[in-house]
């Protein structure tokens, strides 16, 4: 069978089965399908909403379209990449209708350069302080971000995913993490974190 | 723009590893000599590790089983409507076959003309497609219930 045969060529032998499955409109597929990716797919949708009802609501609309577009995955292709990119869609979706927060591609101002040494702020609260500076990041970047550091999709997945450019997926990264450590190091001082 | 301007825009690209392999050892290059790059590449360094480690947000509590009900609900409805569709094409098909044969059967035994044959055909069909309905329905209701 072509379809099989092209399955063996991008996915695990396991994962190969679940898709089939999947397109064969078994349960039992999407239940271990949701099971595989839950943490991953909501991690995603949360950066990108920053609210955990939206996300909640996301993460349920993505497995919805799934079931409807199983039928359109091109088995040569990454699945990650194929539900990412549906999530991306429906979290767009949401963002547009929200007020304040743009989508736009838009030049972010970035904070006026400070002096101060970012290593400092790397302590043991790095972590929250880290997700709650990415969190006043715009969606585009905070996009690009997880999908680089946390998902670690090269830069042809993220352009897949976002629909975007390689230049522009490398630009958003590139002002991603300036913004990052200009906020980080304006907000932040040694004697806050000791 | 400088030389170590330019470097300074890569330095980002090169902790997130999306820099290509030359502008990865120019950058490399620079930093041996500059030690303000230097200490900046250690910053974007240290957000990049910060970035992959981050703790992944917990799952709200049963979103994964409510998510697995609405999905079942969407095939269940899915099933309905393939097999409604399947129904419609085989009354369909059905209905054609009836209306073939009974035009000969009918031209045979009364030598009538064909609105005669419509008027005649159209009793069957307007029993069958009630009786169609009837059964998606009820389908669809057994599926809710169970």
């Amino acid at each position: 069978m072509i379809f099989e045969a092209t399955l063996a060529e991008g996915l695990p032998v396991a994962e190969q089965d679940e898709v089939a499955r999947l397109r064969r409109r078994d349960p039992a597929a999407v239940a271990v399908v949701v099971g595989r990716y839950q943490h991953r797919l909501y991690r995603y949708l949360i950066r990108l909403v920053r609210e955990p009802a939206a996300a909640d609501d996301l993460f349920q609309q993505t497995w919805l379209n799934v079931v409807r577009q199983i039928g359109r995955y091109d088995a040569r292709r990454s699945f990650d990449t194929w539900l990412f990119a549906i999530a991306h869609n429906v979290a767009v979706d949401l963002l547009r209708r929200q007020s304040g927060e743009s989508l736009e591609e838009h030049e972010f101002e970035l904070p006026a350069d400070t002096a101060d040494s970012l290593s400092a702020v790397m302590a043991t609260e790095r972590a929250a302080i880290l997700a709650a500076e990415m969190a006043q990041l715009p969606a585009l970047y905070r996009e690009a971000l997880t999908l680089r550091f946390e998902e670690g999709m090269k830069l042809e997945e993220i352009a897949e995913v976002t629909h975007a450019p390689l230049s522009t997926v490398k630009s958003r990264v590139q002002r991603a993490l300036e913004c990052l450590r200009q906020n980080m190091c304006a907000r932040w001082r040694k004697e806050d974190l000791l | 723009m400088t030389g170590h301007e330019e470097i300074r825009k890569l330095l980002p690209l090169s902790a997130a590893g999306l820099l290509e392999a030359a502008a990865e050892r120019r950058v490399c290059e620079h930093l041996r000599e500059c030690l303000d790059c230097a200490a900046r590449a250690e910053e974007f360094a240290g957000l990049a590790a910060g970035l992959s480690a981050l703790p992944t947000p917990p799952l709200p509590l049963g979103l994964v089983t409510r998510t697995e009900a609405l999905v079942a609900a969407e095939l269940a409805a899915e099933a309905d409507r393939r097999q409604g569709a399947l129904l419609a094409a085989a009354a369909s098909v059905l209905a054609w076959l009836i209306a073939v044969a009974g035009w000969y059967l009918y031209r045979a035994l009364t030598g009538g003309g064909i609105w005669g044959w419509v008027a005649l055909s159209s009793i069957p069909i307007s029993m069958a497609i009630p009786a169609a309905a009837a059964i998606v329905r009820r389908n669809r209701l057994e599926r809710r219930m169970s």
